[in-house]
């Protein structure tokens, strides 16, 4: 690791770090609520975080930051997905939050249905290792990623930021999936649950989104048809 | 050898046409304008031309390279001041400073010190807490001191007061003496042009115009007076063979003709009644037409030429 990479993004370093641990804690927080409530404040953490994620994400495609990004010495690849690098790192980092926690709570349960409200208190021991487990990571990706990737964020937009919020949590969620299935929550005969039907709802819209999104990112890469402005016309 | 090589560069947005084929080349070591009114095309040509947008038909080669896919290394030879402020807000100067000095293998240090002195930047603020002068002054600061072989300015004038456009001046033509630099600029301002540039390209509505030495521009783009009869029986034709007409009046009309000179004669070329030869009278800066009738050559200022090239003449018809 280079001095001046440090220096350079040391205080984005800290804030990642910070985070991390605010995370860590506040799952650990949630676990000790349990009876349900877990479902309802991963919930709003994801939202909470995949807003800011999707807030630089945002940020780094507008038009000036990919210019700056494509301007600097950098191979088309990683000048193209420069402005991405702290909504990759928060993506990351969501990804290792729920990792975390999945690995704390199964230290004391075999099987534990996340979203339906965990009931479990993970040990400070096992909580603390897992704590520093995903501190570590984090930390490495935030370094390696700003060590290769500089940052171009420019203004952020709200519609597109509730987009990849979405992306996010989707995103968040994907490791709960095989407990989903090992509890047959996906069994189309049993009562439907409003709950439910509400998360599934927000999913699609949140995929259907994402692929707008995508879409856009692509043409913004460079594929095609840049919106043009007027006085470019 | 050619920094610059562009062959039928064209661009659409959807049914809109920002440049159309453009063919023009630029030697390196030259120092070119490219002027144009708003919306000719000259942003959407050099972001073609720094591979930020791809073309829709033609291609292009900077420093040897296909801009779209230019290696990284080429790409370090290149520095580029946008009109608006690109470089990331959140950053504070020095930072901004040391991450081009660890991605620029020919960064000058000293250069560099000396160019924050010159150029008054500190290195504590936010690149969002800096005006619009000071982001420019950093912009050109970051381009300089990567000690590149082509340099390419959007605008580079635009809000800069007088003393800090004078001072950009003076660094861009510190910056030619070196060997085999070149610079691509585009601007509205012609005493701009006049001041750094040696070479003019114009272009108009997405079309190239104009691509001549600044020189070679003044001698062969001059107001010609006839008499309105003369003028009358051939403007269509004139303007149809590619003589550009700026104004009219009652008693004579203007006419803004371009590569007419031949040989110390000015003709003008009527397709129709053949060579209409405006050559030098006794009577000093008086020429005569080949049907007898007085004839006036005078020269154009820049901004004249400009107008007259860019089609922004029209109005000002009588």
């Amino acid at each position: 690791m280079r001095a001046d990479t440090l220096r350079l993004f040391g205080p984005m370093l800290l804030r990642g770090c910070g985070v991390t641990f605010f995370l860590v804690w506040a799952v650990s927080f949630a676990n000790r609520l349990s009876l349900g409530r877990m479902d309802a404040l991963v919930q709003i953490m994801c939202l909470f975080l995949g807003i800011r994620a999707a807030a630089v994400l945002d940020d780094g495609i507008t038009r000036e930051a990919m210019e700056y990004a494509r301007q600097l010495p950098l191979s088309r690849e990683r000048a193209l997905f420069a402005p991405y690098r702290d909504a990759v790192a928060l993506l990351l980092l969501l990804v290792a939050l729920v990792f975390v926690q999945e690995m704390t709570c199964s230290v004391q349960l075999e099987t534990r249905p996340l979203l339906r409200g965990g009931r479990s208190l993970a040990s400070p021991t096992a909580l603390f290792g897992f704590a520093l487990l995903g501190f570590a990571f984090t930390t490495l990706v935030l370094v390696e990623l700003q060590r290769r990737i500089p940052r171009a964020p420019g203004p952020g937009k709200l519609r597109q930021s509730l987009v990849f919020g979405g992306v996010t949590a989707l995103l968040a969620t994907l490791p709960q999936l095989p407990s989903l299935v090992a509890r047959g929550d996906f069994d189309l005969l049993r009562e439907p649950d409003p709950h439910d039907a509400w998360v599934g709802a927000a999913y699609a819209l949140y995929a259907a989104l994402a692929l707008w999104r995508v879409f856009r990112t692509v043409t913004l890469a460079g594929i095609e048809s840049f919106p043009l402005r007027e006085e470019e016309a | 050898m050619l920094a610059i090589e562009a062959d039928g560069l064209t661009k659409h947005y959807g049914t809109a046409t920002a440049v159309d084929d453009l063919t023009w080349s630029l030697p390196a070591g030259e120092a070119c304008a490219f002027l144009g009114p708003n919306g000719a095309g000259k942003s959407t040509a050099l972001r073609m031309l720094l591979g930020f947008t791809p073309a829709s038909r033609g291609t292009c080669r900077v420093l040897g390279e296909n801009p779209w896919e230019m290696a990284p290394a080429t790409r370090a030879r290149i520095g580029y001041v946008a009109e608006q402020s690109i470089l990331p807000p959140w950053m504070r100067v020095g930072a901004l400073l040391d991450f081009h000095r660890s991605l620029y293998p020919r960064w000058n240090r000293e250069h560099e010190r000396a160019l924050c002195d010159v150029l008054e930047v500190s290195r504590e603020p936010r690149v969002s807490q800096l005006s619009k002068g000071q982001n420019r002054r950093l912009a050109l600061l970051l381009a300089l001191a990567q000690d590149a072989d082509l340099l390419v300015l959007d605008e580079p004038g635009a809000g800069l007061d007088v003393a800090a456009r004078r001072q950009l001046l003076s660094l861009l033509g510190e910056f030619l003496a070196g060997e085999g630099k070149t610079v691509l600029f585009s601007t509205h301002l012609v005493t701009d042009v006049e001041r750094i540039a040696s070479r003019v390209a114009v272009l108009a509505r997405g079309r190239l115009v104009a691509d001549a030495e600044l020189d070679e521009l003044h001698e062969n783009v001059k107001s010609v007076r006839l008499a309105r009869e003369v003028f009358e029986r051939t403007r269509e034709r004139w303007a149809a063979a590619g003589l550009l007409e700026v104004a009219t009046d009652e008693r004579t009309a203007n006419l803004v003709v371009r590569h007419f000179a031949t040989q110390g004669r000015f003709i003008l070329r009527d397709l129709a009644e053949g060579e209409v030869v405006v050559a030098e009278s006794d009577r000093g800066a008086t020429y005569m037409g080949s049907d007898g009738r007085e004839a006036r050559v005078t020269n154009l200022a820049l901004e004249d030429i400009f107008l007259a090239l860019a089609g922004q003449g029209e109005g000002a018809r009588g």
